[in-house]
């Protein structure tokens, strides 16, 4: 029994912070909106159907949980190899690796992202240098849209990425690769039927961590993006606090939240961890 | 089948030199065995010769082919290493049967082969668990069955027998000797474990900081080493200073302890003076004190291993003797007691003065 009050501090912290304002969100969402308080009385539905009916916001949630997607899978084809490497570093090397690939991260996230405008931007440093060695004469569409915001989350998140993989991998048997090199496999095929399995539980903290970061981010597609592509966590923010519709905007932000988890659940299903059985 | 050939095999990690110059060949079907301390370059031989590792230096012939340009999945090797390595997300029947899949073998075959290769190593009927199920003693046998079933030209193990219990460890050492006898494949065995090396082999390689010091066959490696290191690695040994004289026209070899006729193994051809001589302990004799021919002696401690007794004895002169019998404890610690050498040949090790 006793050991149980180990985790007393936590379930607080979770259930003051996180579980109550959620039942608390989803307790405006059911309601209508209201002109002078934040939400009005009766219970309604309305709010969902609105959040699923109207074209716009059923194209944005979409497109978020893309940019989500392919920012996913540019981390995880960047980051593994990273995290292979190293991985398979000396203790010296590998203590500046980790510093190195945990370096960003010691930079707040609004000073990263306004780096990548002053990158990405029609003036930036990758369109001038375009322009200055003539590969093109117009400018390169790299910012105020989805490849830019992509672009910078794939940066900002990489990390998260890369140290659940590298963690896995270290916990792998190194004679494990030579294992299937000496029984005939080629190194490819010793990473696909060896260490990719072995590895999965990794790839899944790192994916579904990745891609929940990039689905709710904020800041980095509001910078990048300019207002010109909006990602959902905007038009949440836009709604509940430029229009104050707090009910519609809880819906919005539950929809998206619950696609999402429906999306990481439908994920782990595909990946099982099968030798874990 | 295959005979293997070393060359001039040099190989540094930074200024550390792992590997200088080994040079060695080892004939079809051999079992051969690389014994040395750990980090005297052991494991880097084995990995050099797997294609895990480059050379800098030297030749590595497989049948007079030289394999240097072959990457590990090309070389036919069969490895079997320390921890096992075998894949924990497949069954054992999925991990003997994956250098088959490799070699694109149809599917009944597999199935065959790797029950036949399971019945060797009497794992059949274990095909479908996991490795994590299976005790140390089964996951050896399970990676020593998917290193052989791909039928390599040569079986490399790496202290495969280093995390198993001491009574597991000899039954394993009987068993894959006699199955490494019985298909007839040249293996390489490395091991820190001397007795190991020396109830396996049909020859010892002995490194000492990434140099060869020694290869011979077990008994001459234990009767007649090279060197006072490959003497003291090699079981337990007394050196007495001594020197080799004339005696009734042969030679013979004069200690504190008594002259013996020289071994006839020994280079040695004339009389010779002060040589370092390796008794080992179960050559001196204890005897009663007065004994006729005896040299007197006290017991220092006496350390009783059951089928053998090892006393640890002191001369007049104060210098130590390890003694071993086959017999009881019939001393006790400061027990006067008398010793000689038994009536056998004596070794001088070579170019080594006391
Ligand atoms: N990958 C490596 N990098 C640096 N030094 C190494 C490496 N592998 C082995 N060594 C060094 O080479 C020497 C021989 O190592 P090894 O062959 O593993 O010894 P053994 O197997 O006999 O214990 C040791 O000094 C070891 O520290
Ligand atoms: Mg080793």
């Amino acid at each position: 029994m006793r050991k149980y009050l180990l985790i007393v501090p936590a379930v607080v912290v979770l259930l003051v912070f996180l579980v109550i304002p959620y039942i608390d969100i989803i307790f405006i969402s059911l309601h209508p909106a209201a002109d002078d308080r934040p939400y009005g009385s009766g219970f309604t539905l309305r709010n969902y159907v609105q959040v699923l009916t109207d074209g716009y916001l059923v194209h944005q949630t979409a497109m978020t949980l893309w940019i989500g997607l392919v920012t996913t899978c540019a981390t995880l084809v960047l980051g593994f190899p990273v995290a292979w490497f190293m991985a398979h570093s000396s203790a010296r090397a590998r203590a500046i690796q980790q510093g190195i690939v945990l370096m960003p991260l010691l930079v707040g996230i609004v000073v990263r992202s306004y780096g990548w405008t002053v990158i990405l931007g029609n003036n930036g440093i990758l369109n001038r240098l375009a322009r200055d060695i003539g590969l093109t004469r117009s400018v390169l569409p790299l910012m105020y849209n989805s490849l830019g915001i992509v672009i910078a989350l794939t940066h900002v998140f990489l990390p998260f990425m890369i140290l659940p993989i590298f963690g896995t991998i270290r916990s792998l048997d190194p004679a494990l690769f030579l294992a299937g090199r000496s029984l005939g496999a080629s190194p490819a095929i010793t990473m696909r039927r060896v260490i990719l399995p072995l590895t999965m539980p990794g790839i899944q903290s790192g994916c579904v961590l990745v891609f929940i970061l990039s689905v709710s981010a904020y800041v980095t597609p509001m910078l990048i993006g300019g207002m010109r592509v909006k990602t959902m966590p905007m038009t949440v923010v836009n709604t509940l606090i430029d229009a104050f519709q707090w009910p519609f905007g809880a819906a919005q932000a539950l929809v998206l939240s619950a696609i999402g988890a429906l999306i990481v659940l439908v994920f782990f299903r595909l990946t099982p961890l099968r030798w874990s059985r | 089948m295959t005979t293997v050939a070393i060359e001039n095999l040099t190989r540094h990690f930074g200024r550390t030199r792992a590997l200088d110059d080994i040079s060695l060949s080892i004939d079809d079907g051999h079992f051969v065995s690389f014994l040395g301390p750990s980090g005297c370059g052991k494991s880097t031989t084995l990995r050099v010769l797997a294609g895990f590792d480059a050379c800098d230096r030297g030749r590595i012939l497989f049948d007079g082919q030289d394999v240097a340009a072959l990457p590990p999945e090309q070389r036919d090797i069969g490895m079997v290493f320390q921890s096992y390595a075998l894949f924990p997300h497949m069954t054992v029947g999925q991990n003997v049967a994956f250098g088959l899949e490799m070699r694109r073998l149809p599917r009944d075959a597999i199935r065959q082969r790797v029950r036949a290769v399971l019945d060797l190593v009497h794992l059949a009927d274990h095909s479908d668990r996991h490795p994590r199920q299976l005790s140390g003693g089964q996951q050896q046998r399970v990676a020593l069955a998917r290193a052989l079933v791909i039928e390599p030209r040569i079986l490399l193990l790496d202290e495969p027998l280093a995390n198993l219990d001491a009574i597991l460890r000899e039954e394993m050492r009987v068993f894959i000797r006699e199955l490494q006898q019985r298909i007839g494949i040249t293996t390489i065995y490395v091991t820190h474990d001397q007795a190991e090396a020396m109830a396996m082999s049909d020859m010892i390689v002995v490194m000492f900081g990434g140099r060869v010091a020694q290869v011979a066959p077990p008994r001459d490696l234990y009767e007649c080493p090279g060197s006072l290191q490959v003497a003291s690695f090699v079981g337990q040994a007394n050196y007495l200073a001594g020197h080799v004289a004339h005696d009734n026209g042969q030679l013979a070899v004069v200690t504190p302890l008594g002259t013996r006729p020289l071994d006839g193994r020994s280079a040695i051809t004339a009389p010779a003076p002060a040589r370092n001589i390796l008794i080992r302990p179960e050559s001196i004799c204890i005897t009663p004190p007065a004994a006729s021919d005896a040299v007197p002696a006290t017991v220092i401690s006496v350390q009783y291993g059951g089928n053998l007794t090892n006393y640890v004895l002191a001369l007049a002169d104060g210098q130590q003797l390890h003694v071993q019998t086959a017999t009881p404890p019939s001393h006790a610690g400061g027990d006067r007691v008398g010793v000689r050498l038994a009536d056998a040949p004596l070794w001088v090790i070579p170019d080594c003065r006391p």
